[in-house]
């Protein structure tokens, strides 16, 4: 669970600069970071399969997550900065701090 | 009362030009590129603008929060540096703007620039934009409505303490709904920046010759008359006619002679001696350049034309001249000594030659109509001057703009100035009817093209009344009394302010000292900083200062270009701060010693 809660730590972190820059239409800074954003969210949903697959319970909104992925991908395809920072900001963010209530 | 109406009377009460062009609307300025505007609801009760065009939905604001998302924006920016000026693509709801106006600081100036006259009416239908509309210290200009103003705005607040400093951006969304306009934007600004550069450079090129220039002309104050002694005498019921130096003029000789009597004719100085030389004899001739060679005025020594001039203009010049001077520009300096003798003071604002010069001053004097001959402003073949002149060309080999005919002619960069300048007064005053007279060269918005021959058959129809100055000068004997007791007041005060700043120099010095030394030294700094704010205070409010500014601009600008940056480091910026002064206080010092012989001399020619 600690490694869980390092990677959702380490993703709201990564949310604030990427938004932040998109925000500020550093658009060119903004999509590296979000890179990384991309992968470390990528382990998150790596840990939380794995920690169910060892039986425990974590009691997460797949549906949301995936909604809010999508949003997001759409955003990104229609290349909506401030759309994308809001998702990032807002839905994701807000499901993260729920995650990091329960564990 | 709704959003409209609130927000419709602060324009009215705020800014006449946005509102005339409001009420001025007809359907032919509304652009049909939008299909739909709305304002959708936000998560957190606020509102964001929605704009449909070619079938795409644009949302200019956040969904979630345009106030965070504003607040978010301007965090990458410093707002609180002196002086500055941000001019922002895009208004979109104001929810930027709002929030830029409550941390810029009072000396900035906030230029936003709306390439839609819709979006900009659905701001003033729903949204409260009262505090934007009522601060003084933004401008708002909407695209066909008021355009004028961002390129006038631009210019008249580019100078060389924020030309380094100056924040420029886009709105979200707006560069891809408005491409072209955003490209006018960004060209409309580093034109304004290429302007802001030429004129440091003249101040820097020419800031000692003012100084030269206004000492040595103080002796013709005696027998002068001002802008407005002029206006009391001058027929201004004619036509005024400008003949400058483009090779036009030459196809016009004839008319000239024929309209002699006709119109009030004014020339300038580089056309005066073709005029004479073909038989024609201006009513005035004007020279404003500070270094303008004297063979480009004239080779003769008995021109007793009356002269329309700046204080500031060549005094080798003037020397030559030696006929009545009209000084239409006194300079700032001696703007101080108008006032003391309660004499109106001529200060005709100064602008890019003295074409230009020359024109604001026929507005000036009332003339309703005023004829161009020989602006051509542009190149004929490689001619660039009436008399076959050819001036090589200034590193703008290919410089383009728009002929009479709509065609491109070429031209050069300081001839295009001179278009906007031109076109910028004739915006400003409607009840001026400006007529082009030529055949060929460059475009002028706003004036109407005929041959002069149409335009003197249309408008030069009877003679006008003879006028005489003599009678009207602007300084008496008994004044002349004054106006030397005045200089000599000027030069006692330019020993005490060369005192104070050699007294604020070893403040300054050791304050770096102190400072740097990291001693417990605050309140060693309050007593200085106050000591130095009263010799500040005092050296500023000298009208001599104006001339001292002349000089520290053209011999320590690199002083201004970064002075009103600080970084985040007090100590650093202490220190910063102080070797800046102890560079400002030389440089007056320095002013001091090389006014002080100037005006001297400039007194004891004074008869």
């Amino acid at each position: 669970m600690n490694n869980l809660k390092e990677l959702l730590i380490g993703s709201k972190k990564l949310i604030k600069i990427t938004t932040d820059l998109l925000y500020q239409q550093k658009g060119k800074e903004g999509l590296a970071n979000l890179e990384e954003l991309i992968s470390i969210l990528s382990e998150l949903v790596s840990e939380i399969i794995r920690i169910k697959s060892l039986g425990t319970s974590i009691n997460i909104d797949e549906e949301q997550l995936l909604k809010i992925i999508s949003d997001a991908l759409n955003a990104l395809e229609e290349k909506d900065m401030i759309l994308l920072s809001d998702i990032l900001q807002y839905d994701l963010n807000e499901l993260l701090d729920e995650l990091l209530e329960i564990i | 009362m709704g959003y409209f109406e609130r927000n419709f009377e602060a324009i009215k009460l705020n800014r006449k030009l946005l509102y005339d062009g409001i009420n001025q609307l007809n359907k032919n300025t509304i652009s049909e590129k939008i299909e739909h505007i709305y304002s959708c609801q936000t998560k957190d009760g606020d509102y964001a603008i929605v704009v449909r065009k070619e079938n795409k939905e644009y949302r200019l604001n956040s969904i979630y929060s345009p106030h965070k998302e504003a607040m978010k924006w301007l965090e990458q920016y410093k707002l609180d540096i002196m002086d500055n000026i941000i001019a922002i693509f895009g208004f979109g709801s104001g929810s930027l703007a709002n929030e830029i106006i409550k941390v810029m600081h009072d000396s900035n100036t906030l230029i936003i620039y709306e390439p839609s006259i819709e979006i900009f009416l659905h701001a003033l239908n729903n949204y409260d934009l009262y505090d934007i509309l009522t601060d003084d210290r933004v401008r708002i200009i909407v695209d066909k409505i008021n355009d004028f103003e961002f390129h006038s705005t631009l210019r008249s607040k580019l100078k060389v303490t924020n030309l380094l400093t100056q924040i420029n951006c886009s709105l979200p969304k707006y560069s891809e709904l408005f491409p072209e306009s955003e490209l006018l934007f960004w060209k409309t600004i580093k034109d304004a920046c290429n302007f802001a550069r030429i004129n440091i450079n003249t101040n820097l090129r020419f800031g000692n010759r003012f100084i030269t220039n206004v000492c040595k002309n103080l002796k013709y104050l005696k027998n002068s008359y001002s802008l407005f002694d002029l206006k009391n005498v001058i027929s201004t019921d004619v036509p005024a006619i400008i003949v400058s130096a483009g090779p036009s003029v030459e196809k016009n000789i004839d008319e000239l002679k024929r309209v002699k009597g006709k119109a009030v004719i004014f020339a300038v100085d580089r056309i005066l001696d073709y005029l004479l030389d073909n038989g024609v004899v201006p009513d005035f001739v004007s020279t404003v350049d500070p270094m303008k060679p004297v063979k480009y005025f004239s080779v003769r020594d008995d021109i007793n034309i009356p002269l329309i001039s700046f204080m500031e203009a060549n005094y080798e010049i003037l020397e030559q001249h030696v006929g009545d001077k009209v000084i239409v520009n006194s300079s700032k300096y001696l703007s101080y000594l108008y006032e003391d003798l309660n004499k109106p003071c001529p200060l005709l604002i100064s602008s890019p030659s003295v074409a230009t010069v020359t024109c604001t001053t026929c507005v000036e004097l009332g003339f309703k109509t005023i004829i161009f001959v020989g602006q051509d402003l542009a190149y004929n073949g490689n001619v660039t001057h009436a008399g076959g002149v050819e001036e090589a060309p200034r590193g703008e080999e290919n410089l383009y703009t728009e002929d009479i005919n709509g065609n491109k002619i070429k031209t050069r960069y300081d001839w295009k100035e001179f278009i906007t300048w031109f076109q910028d007064l004739i915006y400003l005053h409607p009840e001026v009817k400006f007529i082009d007279a030529k055949t060929e060269g460059a475009k002028i918005k706003g004036t109407e093209v005929i041959t002069l021959k149409e335009a003197i058959d249309k408008e030069c129809t009877r003679n006008f009344k003879p006028f005489s100055l003599k009678e009207n000068k602007t300084f008496s004997s008994d004044d002349m009394i004054e106006v030397k007791e005045y200089f000599n007041n000027d030069l006692k005060t330019l020993d005490e302010i060369d005192r104070s700043a050699k007294e604020a120099l070893l403040i300054c010095k050791k304050m770096v000292k102190s400072i740097e030394a990291s001693k417990n030294n605050e309140l060693f700094i309050i007593k200085s900083s106050e000591k130095l704010r009263k010799i500040n205070d005092y050296i500023l409010k000298q009208p001599i200062y104006w001339m001292i500014d002349d000089f520290i601009t053209a011999n320590n600008i690199d002083i201004l270009g970064d002075v009103y940056i600080f970084s985040d480091n007090i100590k650093d910026d202490r220190i910063k701060t102080y070797k800046k002064s102890i560079s400002m206080f030389q440089c007056i010092i320095d002013a001091v010693a090389f006014i002080k012989p100037n005006l001297k001399e400039g007194i004891n020619n004074i008869v």
